[in-house]
C-alpha cells in the first residue's frame, strides 16, 4: 500500500489543470497587465469621485479593495528589522505592503497571518495581511546581510458590491466578505475574460449535493471518466459568449449533458424554485402525512371523517389532489379517518 | 543515517531540472508539466506531514505548483532545483490552507479523485497513525515557527543539506546550523524517534 503517493487520478487531472494554465496565462498577463493601466487611466480621470469608483474599475464587482488610510511608509533595510507605521487610524483592517528585495533570499513577516517571501533580487512582492489589536509595526525577519524595500500602509479592506443585472440576479467574484453571487466570474481558463458561470450550473456540475460517503463514492466514480460543459455567460445572465468544462479533459473521458448530472446528483438544488409537487399522502398516518407536507413548506390543516375501508388516524384525502405543483406556502387539507361509522 | 535522494541528484540531472524550469518560463507548459511529474510526491508527503487530511494535502499541493506558476518571477532555485522553494511555499499554504487556496477555489473543486476525500482522509489518516508516529512529528512541525519547521524538514526527511536549506530560505550557513539546533532541541527527542520510524517506514519507499 502506498500512502504517501499523491492519488494518480488527482495528479493526472492536477497535471492536466497545469498545463491548461500555463498555457492560458503566459497569453493572458500580457492582456491583463494592459487592462491595468487602461484602468489607472481612467481611474486618473475620477480621483475627485473618490478612491471606491477608482478602485471599482480594477476589479470585477463583489470582489474586495483596500482603501488606503493614512500615509505610507517606505524605507530600506538590511537584516532583520521593525518598521514603525504609526498608530492606525479608525477603521483600519489591515496593512498593504510592498517588498523589494534589493538582495535574493527569503523574508518573513512575524506575527500570525504573516507571510513569507522567497526572491531574487530586483523582484516585487506585495501582500495585505490583517491588523493584530494593538499593532503598530511590521517586522520582516531575514538574514542578517539582505537588503530590502518595504512600503507599508494602512487599509481599510471593504467588498466592492455586487452587479445586478436586468434579470435581477447578482453577478461578481464570490469573496467570504460577501457571499456568493448568482453568476460568478468564470475562471480565466475558460479563456472568456468578463464571462460568468451560473452558480447553480456550476454548482451542480461540480457535484452538486453530494453530502454522504455513499453519494461521493458514487459521484467521484462518475467524476472520473466524465465531463460537462456549461455556458459562460455576460453579466446579463442571458448571452452566451463561450463555454467552460467542469470535470477531466482527455482520451476516455466522455462529455455529458449538465442534466444528466442533475438527475443523479443534484436533486434539492433542482428545484429551489417556489413551487413544490404535492406528494401522495392517502393512507399514511396523520403525523407523517403532516410533516411530508410540513417539510416542503406546504401548511397543512386536518378535518376527521369516517371511514370503513381507511383505518383510524390514516389520511382519507388530501386537496389539492396529489401530483399538483403547489406555491411554497399553501394550505392543503388532509381529512383522517375517525374509524368505521359508529352505529351502522 | 539519512536518506540523501536529493543531494544524490547528479549534477546532469539538476541541471536538466533548471533548463526545464527555463523552458517553463519561456511559456512551455510541457516542461512545467515535467517539473510537476518530478516533484509532486515529496510536495504531497511534506503536506501530509503539516495536515490533518489528505484531501487538505492535496489541495496544498497543487496550490504550491500554481503558486510557483504564478510567482515564477520571485522564485530562487536551490542546487539547480525548484524543490526547495516547493517545500517552503508548501509550508506556508499549510498554515492556512483554507485563506490561501481561495483563488483555486474553483479549480480544486473539479479535480476528481479517486476516492471520498473524506473517508479517504480518514483511512488514510489511521494507516499512517499506526505505521509511525506521524501526528507526532505533525505537532512538533507546528510548534515551530515556519521557517523552523521548514529546516527541519527539508534536512530529516528530505534529504538537504543545511546549507542548500539555508539558501532557500535567504540565511546564512552557520545561521541555519544554529537555528537547526535550536529547533532539534525544542522538540527534543519524541521527533528524533518518531524521523527514525517514518524515515524506515515512510516516504522514502515511494521516492522515484
Amino acid at each position: 500500500m502506498n500512502e504517501t503517493e499523491l492519488d494518480p487520478v488527482f495528479a493526472s487531472a492536477l497535471r492536466d489543470a497545469l498545463v491548461a494554465h500555463v498555457e492560458g496565462t503566459a497569453q493572458h498577463r500580457r492582456r491583463w497587465r494592459w487592462r491595468l493601466a487602461l484602468g489607472l487611466l481612467t481611474g486618473t480621470g475620477v480621483l475627485a469621485g473618490g478612491v471606491a469608483v477608482a478602485a471599482t474599475l480594477l476589479s470585477a464587482p463583489g470582489g474586495t479593495v483596500n482603501i488606503p488610510l493614512g500615509s505610507p511608509v517606505a524605507v530600506t533595510r538590511t537584516g532583520t528589522a521593525t518598521v514603525a507605521l504609526g498608530s492606525p487610524p479608525k477603521g483600519t483592517s489591515g496593512i498593504s505592503w510592498a517588498l523589494t528585495c534589493l538582495s535574493a533570499g527569503s523574508f518573513t513577516f512575524t506575527g500570525p497571518g504573516g507571510a513569507s517571501v522567497t526572491c531574487s533580487a530586483g523582484s516585487h512582492s506585495s501582500d495585505v495581511q490583517p491588523l493584530r489589536p494593538g499593532q503598530t509595526s511590521i517586522t520582516v525577519a531575514t538574514g542578517p546581510s539582505i537588503s530590502w524595500k518595504l512600503r507599508a500602509e494602512y487599509v481599510k479592506t471593504v467588498a466592492t458590491p455586487f452587479g445586478v443585472n436586468a434579470k435581477g440576479e447578482t453577478y461578481g467574484v464570490p469573496e467570504d466578505l460577501n457571499g456568493t453571487p448568482d453568476l460568478q466570474e468564470a475562471p480565466l481558463s475558460a479563456g472568456v475574460p468578463g464571462g460568468y458561470l451560473t452558480t447553480k450550473q456550476l454548482d451542480c456540475a461540480s457535484g452538486g449535493d453530494v453530502s454522504n460517503p455513499t453519494q461521493a463514492v458514487a459521484w467521484n466514480t462518475f467524476r472520473q471518466h466524465t465531463n460537462t460543459v456549461i455556458p459562460v455567460y455576460k453579466s446579463d445572465g442571458t448571452t452566451v459568449i463561450g463555454s467552460y468544462v467542469v470535470g477531466p479533459t482527455g482520451p476516455g473521458v466522455q462529455t455529458v449533458p449538465l442534466s444528466t448530472i442533475a438527475k443523479r446528483f443534484c436533486t434539492s438544488t433542482r428545484t429551489p424554485s417556489t413551487t413544490v409537487t404535492l406528494p401522495r399522502v392517502v393512507g399514511e398516518p396523520e403525523a407523517m402525512a403532516a410533516s411530508a407536507i410540513k417539510a416542503l413548506g406546504l401548511e397543512s390543516q386536518t378535518t376527521y371523517a369516517s371511514s370503513s375501508a381507511v383505518s383510524q388516524g390514516d389520511v382519507i384525502a388530501e386537496t389539492p389532489s396529489p401530483g399538483a405543483k403547489v406555491p411554497i406556502g399553501t394550505l392543503v387539507l388532509l381529512t383522517v379517518s375517525t374509524g368505521p361509522p359508529t352505529g351502522s | 543515517v539519512r536518506t540523501l535522494k536529493a543531494v544524490d541528484q547528479t549534477s546532469e540531472q539538476t541541471s536538466e531540472e533548471a533548463d526545464r524550469w527555463a523552458a517553463a518560463l519561456a511559456g512551455s507548459s510541457e516542461a512545467f508539466a515535467w517539473l510537476f511529474d518530478l516533484h509532486h510526491d515529496r510536495v504531497y508527503r511534506h503536506a501530509l506531514r503539516m495536515l490533518d487530511s489528505v484531501h487538505d494535502a492535496e489541495d496544498v499541493t497543487a496550490g504550491a505548483f500554481f503558486e510557483l506558476w504564478r510567482r515564477r518571477d520571485a522564485v530562487t532555485l536551490v542546487a539547480g532545483s525548484v524543490l526547495p522553494w516547493l517545500l517552503v511555499t508548501t509550508s506556508n499554504l499549510s498554515r492556512n490552507a483554507a485563506r490561501s487556496l481561495r483563488r483555486y477555489r474553483l479549480l480544486l473543486r473539479s479535480l476528481p479523485r479517486s476516492e471520498p476525500s473524506r473517508g479517504a482522509g480518514e483511512m488514510a489518516e489511521e494507516r499512517l497513525e499506526a505505521s509511525a508516529g506521524v501526528r507526532q512529528i505533525r505537532e512538533a512541525l507546528r510548534s515551530l515557527s515556519a521557517s523552523d519547521a521548514v529546516l527541519i524538514a527539508m534536512t530529516a526527511f528530505e534529504g538537504f543539506s543545511p546549507s542548500e536549506v539555508a539558501t532557500a530560505l535567504g540565511i546564512s550557513d552557520g545561521a541555519a546550523r544554529t537555528r537547526l539546533h535550536r529547533a532539534r532541541a525544542r522538540v527534543g527527542s519524541a521527533l528524533e524517534s518518531s524521523v527514525g520510524k517514518f524515515l524506515t517506514t515512510g516516504p522514502e519507499q515511494g521516492a522515484r
